[in-house]
């Protein structure tokens, strides 16, 4: 089974999601191709264990445009006939993927966190009706599968690799939607529904005390600060910082909790997070339910050597 | 669940507008206004059910509603029943949610737009547009950084929350869109992108990957992951 | 959804006595204001709390003789037929839904003041009450203790006859048994004082022979304070509490263990502001160490992770309730069904204590409307009718208490639409801001609940940022309009002393501000002298002095009462706040009104002086905390200018306003007044309220033919004397 993954960079640099991409490649066994679509597609490195194959597709844009991958891939497709093509549910993967199957007739499934080989075909889980239930899809049979794979699900691929590099020739591409720019998004007044990285205190945090080193480590980290309904129930914080069903409801990039057990009313507020990372001395902790990432540990102890590495 | 297993009982089910077709419709909304011209037309696939969605839009101020009466499965085939139906009004935009709360499948959008042969931008948080040419979106990638586009219209963009607060409808609004007439059409989705083997309550527990080790450990791994995810 | 199995050692049943608790719930006992003479009341009101699943419910203190009369306060009596009649309604009305039924049996002492029975109480010894002023009690000889020892058996008798499955002897807080046991009230040199030994011997010969008269059909209670903070002077838990739970440990089957005495029983009944939940627990686990009996004590337990931890770890068997039980009888229920987002969680107001200790009323409660409307109104805190007129459009203009209260009441009687329409960012309205003063966090669960179960009701939607005048009101679409603007504070010192406004007194200058103004405005409190003029008689002024005097300010209350904040008296709050403000160094004048506010000072005189004498205090901010008007305005348009008739052109037929914007009062009122509309909105004219049943005697012709001829008779025996 030849799996075909695409890479994504910005910037000149590649993104983890690509490494990602490989691991599960692998696991569904068969070579795995990695195509490297860029202006400059030698410089971004992307040799890494698990790739058999580095396909370069060089094209006049230097950065993610649309239509430009949609041709690619559709070139790819049609050159290396795989069975399976991987790409990240991503931004950019969202911006084409769906019209390559649409155009190419593919079996097509989107946020898929695991895959297997299923005789002679593969079976991709996703998550329905809001995450409350989990599906296992099938694809029909005789045509290539295009499957977008939800960030973090897999590990990255490490340690390097002894890929083959291949060129494949493509003409070039006028773009419909064209990139013209990059900016910054300035951050404006603290707001928890728009911050990207919130680290969350809860009840287990103890005494008001300890407020303040929890405060200290979310601004050496960029977090910024938000709490369980406890602590504004003690009056230790103001309720613009709550999270949770009377409090806000947030969907941060990333959501660090310490001491937070994961009341129902809370989880409502913060379980579509991106990547929820959980610190709790209790292992039975509902948060652990929804979090990506948890750890068993002291809050304070983790805390700590958190601070010293920022 | 269903007695085949493959799908949660409808009985289950509650159906509002979801906040993606909100944000989407009162971004119509307001290019209309702005331009003082042009016409708002929602469109969906899906049962009689649907209608409530529709309707919602209409309140807020949409001028027509349109339902394709056919079942939406995966994004490929949904998309091949809208087609036609969005085809037939002849946009200059065409506007979808990123995705939708229920399933996620963040696909629907960029499908259609391939099967209408148009220009398409997913994950649009801002939009200008004169009417007429091209119009400037942006695109936010992750950790925020915005990719700022130029499109040629007419094009597709798939609209993501936070580009503007939905307005609400009041009650005359409300009962005035119970009373409009919603277009009905019938299509055929084709051949579905994949087929649900099995649905299925999410093992309790099984989400979460343990980090071990020390606290220094645990530390340094937390980092790693934000780092990561932060880029 | 369904239980959490973390949960579940509370559903466990447990053995006391005779008797079989079905679950870890109690009812602790406590007052609603109904006694043995509202039997209606009283029945439906406990029953309510066992339909919800407590295994156990009590009555409040019960007398056990009219020596022991609280009036003016309410207590429960068992001195004749007829309460063991009127009682045994709530017994059995218990019992049908599985719950045992308790009863405190209560002697006062010194602490009754009799003013309805007019007999004399005893007591160990003739000290007058600390929670009372004249009332004196015989000091009690030999005879007095085996008559006062006799009417506990008598009593206790009665109570089961009654139907009563445990019954009390009742020392905690610091009446009889207690009082008996500790120096501050017992003086006494001969057997029944001095040594340990001595003073617990009344409460355990009483405990002996209450269980020898009905041990083997109820179980036996007691239920001590194991440390009244009076120091040497009072029940201290190592010197007496403990020995004393050991000497008895035999003949008790359950202990029901608390603190404090009755002068400051806040430090019992803890209010939010100054204590959190299981606040007893040291005292608890302290018992239970030395205890081979089960224990049971309140803790204001809300939440079922903490009861769960307390059982756990050997703190206590049972989770006793009393305003947790007010503000949510269906506690149990909902933690055993895994509804934890549906509990309405006590905020600690003592809002329902306060009616007790002002003596007469019956209980409310801020976050449960149906609170001792049970029988009055019939009403059920978790079943509502659905609206006869239910095809109806509601427009709720205001999501402060009210307005979310009756948006959501309305909400589950069905109501076809409902839209909640706040000019905020967000629902809550003065229940924001009043949870951002010092202490007060726990009160903003009003808005939580609230929030909570709006957004489960699908036929209510919530509309933030959106301020709708008359015409926005007039053009929205709905058939029936609901106001609920709220208040403000006065911002000219118009007051409730002299009716008048204080000269000086504007808002909109720099140096005068209300308490909006520094909560929701942020507007500065200039220099650091401030002159907070209170006439609210409740928390806002000194709140807000406690808050500017953590900021560093010096703070000066002035009020032409001669307390500050009064009303804190009856919610327990005054000891505890008056030692906070005492400590931050916050002035008090009382019995001073301003007759004149200017930058740079106040000049006020002594309300009893007639020699037109003034005192000036400097002070660069002055806060007037004075009364509170209504936001009337929107509401007076619609009615006066636009009309009735305009707005049913507009499909408008009906107008109503509640809470605040009618008339300024405790949220809990608001709150009630917004349920009550909710509860009548189809009734023919739901503007004015139901009648409510009166639970009063109204004598048929034949009683009182009875009463006249008894009388004429007694007439003809008697003479007048030459």
């Amino acid at each position: 089974m030849s799996v075909l993954v695409v890479a994504e960079h910005l910037r000149g640099q590649v993104r983890e999601v690509t490494y990602e991409l490989v691991s599960a490649a692998r696991s569904l066994g068969g070579p795995t191709v990695l195509a490297v679509i860029a202006s400059d597609p030698g410089a971004l490195d992307v040799n890494r264990s698990g790739v058999d194959e580095i396909v370069h597709v060089r094209v006049t844009q230097d950065e993610f445009e649309s239509d430009v991958y949609q041709r690619a891939l559709e070139a790819l497709v049609e050159e290396r006939q795989p069975q399976v093509v991987l790409l990240g549910f991503t931004v950019n993967g969202m911006g084409y993927a769906a019209a390559v199957a649409a155009k190419l007739g593919l079996g097509f499934a989107s946020d898929v966190f695991a895959v297997s080989r299923d005789g002679d075909g593969i079976v991709a889980t996703r998550a329905f009706y809001g995450s409350k239930v989990h599906g296992e899809v099938e694809f029909p049979a005789g045509r290539p599968v295009l499957l977008l794979l939800r960030p973090t699900a897999w590990p990255p691929a490490e340690g390097p690799g002894a890929a083959t590099v291949s060129e494949l020739a493509l003409a070039p591409v006028a773009s419909r939607a064209r990139h013209k720019e990059f900016r910054e998004v300035e951050k404006g007044d603290v707001d928890i529904t728009t911050a990207d990285f919130l680290l969350s205190i809860g009840r287990g945090i103890g005494e008001q005390e300890n407020v303040a080193m929890f405060e200290e480590l979310a601004g050496k980290l960029g977090a910024t600060l938000s709490v369980s309904r406890p602590l504004v129930d003690a009056g230790w914080m103001s309720n613009a910082r709550q999270v949770g069903q009377s409090g806000k409801t947030v969907k941060p990039k990333v959501y660090l909790a310490f001491g937070i057990s994961g009341a129902v009313q809370h989880l409502a507020g913060m379980k579509t997070s991106e990547t929820i990372i959980a610190v709790n001395t209790d292992p039975e902790a509902a948060i652990f339910d929804v979090a990506h990432y948890g750890a068993v540990a002291d809050l304070f102890d983790v805390a700590e050597e958190l601070a010293k590495l920022v | 669940m269903t007695t085949d297993g493959r799908d949660v009982d409808p009985d289950y089910l509650d159906r509002a507008l979801n906040e993606w077709d909100a944000c989407a419709t009162e971004e119509a909304i307001r290019i209309r206004e702005r331009l003082g011209d042009g016409e708002v037309v929602v469109v969906t696939v899906g049962d009689a059910q649907a209608e409530g969605a529709l309707r919602r839009c209409l309140a807020m101020g949409a001028d027509r509603a349109v339902r394709v009466d056919a079942e939406p499965l995966d994004p490929v085939s949904t998309a091949r029943a809208l087609a036609a139906a969005v085809a037939g009004e002849s946009p200059d935009l065409v506007l979808a949610g990123v995705q939708s709360a229920d399933s996620v499948q963040g696909s629907t959008g960029v499908a259609l737009a391939e099967l209408l042969g148009i220009a398409r931008v997913a994950v649009v948080t801002r939009l200008e547009w004169s009417g007429a040419g091209p119009a400037t979106v942006h695109r936010e990638l992750e950790g925020g950084l915005v990719d700022v586009v130029e499109v040629d219209t007419p094009a597709l963009l798939t609209i993501q929350t936070g580009i503007n607060a939905p307005r609400y409808a009041n009650l005359r609004a409300i009962k005035q869109a119970e009373q409009r007439e919603i277009a009905v059409l019938t299509a055929d989705p084709g051949e579905p992108a994949y087929r649900v083997r099995r649905m299925f309550p999410p093992p309790r527990g099984a989400g979460a990957d343990l980090l071990d080790g020390s606290p220094a450990e645990v530390a340094q791994r937390i980092l790693e992951i934000v780092r990561e995810r932060l880029a | 959804m369904a239980r959490n199995p973390k949960h579940d050692v509370l559903f466990e049943p447990i053995q006391i006595g005779p008797k079989t608790m079905k679950n870890r719930f109690y009812q602790i006992p406590h007052c609603n204001g109904f006694g043995s003479e509202r039997p209606l009341s009283q029945a439906y009101f406990r029953a309510m709390k066992a339909e919800g699943g407590y295994a156990a419910c009590c009555t409040e203190y019960c007398s056990i003789s009219p020596e022991s009369d609280d009036t003016h306060r309410v207590s429960a009596r068992i001195w004749d037929d007829g309460d063991i009649r009127n009682l045994g309604i709530m017994c059995d009305m218990l019992h049908e839904h599985g719950a045992l039924a308790a009863c405190e049996l209560w002697y006062g002492g010194p602490h009754a003041p009799c003013m309805e029975s007019r007999c004399v109480p005893r007591g160990p010894s003739q000290i007058p009450s600390d929670f009372e002023y004249l009332t004196y009690s015989k000091e009690m000889d030999k005879d007095d203790i085996r008559d006062v020892q006799q009417m506990y058996v008598d009593a206790a008798k009665r109570a089961r006859t009654a139907g009563f499955d445990i019954v009390y002897v009742y020392g905690s807080h610091s009446y009889l048994p207690q009082q008996f046991l500790t120096p501050y009230y017992n003086h006494r040199t001969d057997e029944y004082g001095g040594s340990l030994e001595n003073r617990a011997r009344f409460w355990r010969e009483t405990i002996e022979q209450v269980k020898a008269a009905v041990g083997d059909d109820c179980a036996i209670c007691v239920r001590i304070s194991t440390d009244m903070f009076l120091g040497e002077a009072g029940t201290q838990l190592e010197r007496d509490a403990l020995p004393f739970v050991e000497l008895v440990d035999h003949l008790v089957d359950v202990w029901d263990v608390n603190v404090s005495g009755i002068s400051e029983w806040g430090e019992d009944a803890t209010p939010s502001r100054f204590y959190p939940q299981g606040r007893q627990l040291p005292w608890q686990a302290a018992v239970k160490s030395v205890s081979k009996k089960p224990v049971l004590g309140v803790g204001r337990w809300t939440n079922p992770d903490a009861m769960v931890d307390a059982i756990n770890s050997g703190k206590l068997d049972i989770i006793a309730t009393c305003r947790p039980s007010i503000s949510d009888p269906f506690l149990p229920q909902k933690i055993d069904e895994g509804r934890l987002d549906d509990i309405r969680e006590c905020i600690g107001c003592n809002i329902c204590i306060s009616r007790w200790e002002i003596g007469g009323p019956p209980l409310i409660c801020t976050q449960n409307a149906t609170a001792g409307e049970e029988y009055r109104r019939g009403w059920h805190p978790e079943r509502f009718e659905p609206a006869a007129n239910a095809d109806n459009d509601v427009l709720v203009v205001g999501a402060g208490p009210a307005g979310m209260e009756c948006a959501m009441i309305l909400g589950k009687r069905g109501m076809r639409r409902v839209h909640l329409v706040e000019a905020q960012d967000d629902m809550g309205g003065i229940m924001r801001w009043i949870p951002e003063l010092p202490g007060l966090g726990e009160w903003a669960r009003v808005v939580n609940y609230r929030k909570i179960q709006i957004d489960k009701l699908k036929n209510v939607e919530f509309i933030p940022d959106t301020r709708l005048d008359a015409q926005g009101v007039k053009e929205y679409g709905a058939e029936i309009v609901i106001v609920a603007t709220g208040a403000y504070w006065a911002t000219d010192g118009l007051n409730g002393a002299t009716h008048d406004t204080i000269p000086g007194a504007d808002a909109s200058l720099a140096h005068i501000l209300t308490p909006e103004q520094i909560m929701v405005e942020g507007k500065a409190v200039p220099g650091n002298r401030v002159i907070v003029f209170d006439n609210d008689g409740y928390f806002m002024g000194v709140s807000l002095a406690e808050k500017l005097a953590l900021e560093g300010k010096q703070v000066t209350i002035m009020t032409p009462m001669g307390h500050i904040a009064p009303y804190m008296h009856f919610t327990l709050e005054a000891p505890n706040m008056h030692r906070k403000l005492h400590k931050l160094g916050v002035e008090i004048v009382t019995y001073h009104m301003p007759t004149r506010i200017e930058a740079g000072g106040v000049t006020a005189s002594h309300v009893y002086d007639t020699d037109g004498h003034e005192r000036s205090f400097e002070t660069d901010a002055v806060v007037l905390v004075s009364q509170r008007r209504s936001n009337e305005a929107l509401f007076r348009e619609l009615k006066d200018v636009v009309g009735r008739e305009a707005l049913a052109e507009e499909g408008v037929h009906a107008l109503y306003r509640i809470g605040d914007c009618e008339a300024p009062r405790l949220t809990a009122d608001a709150i009630f007044s917004a349920h009550r509309l909710a509860r009548e909105i189809d009734a023919p004219n739901p503007e004015v309220p139901l009648p409510f049943k009166r639970e009063r005697r109204v004598p048929d012709a034949g009683s009182l033919e009875d009463d006249l001829r008894e009388l004429q008779a007694r007439r003809e025996r008697e003479a007048v004397p030459a």
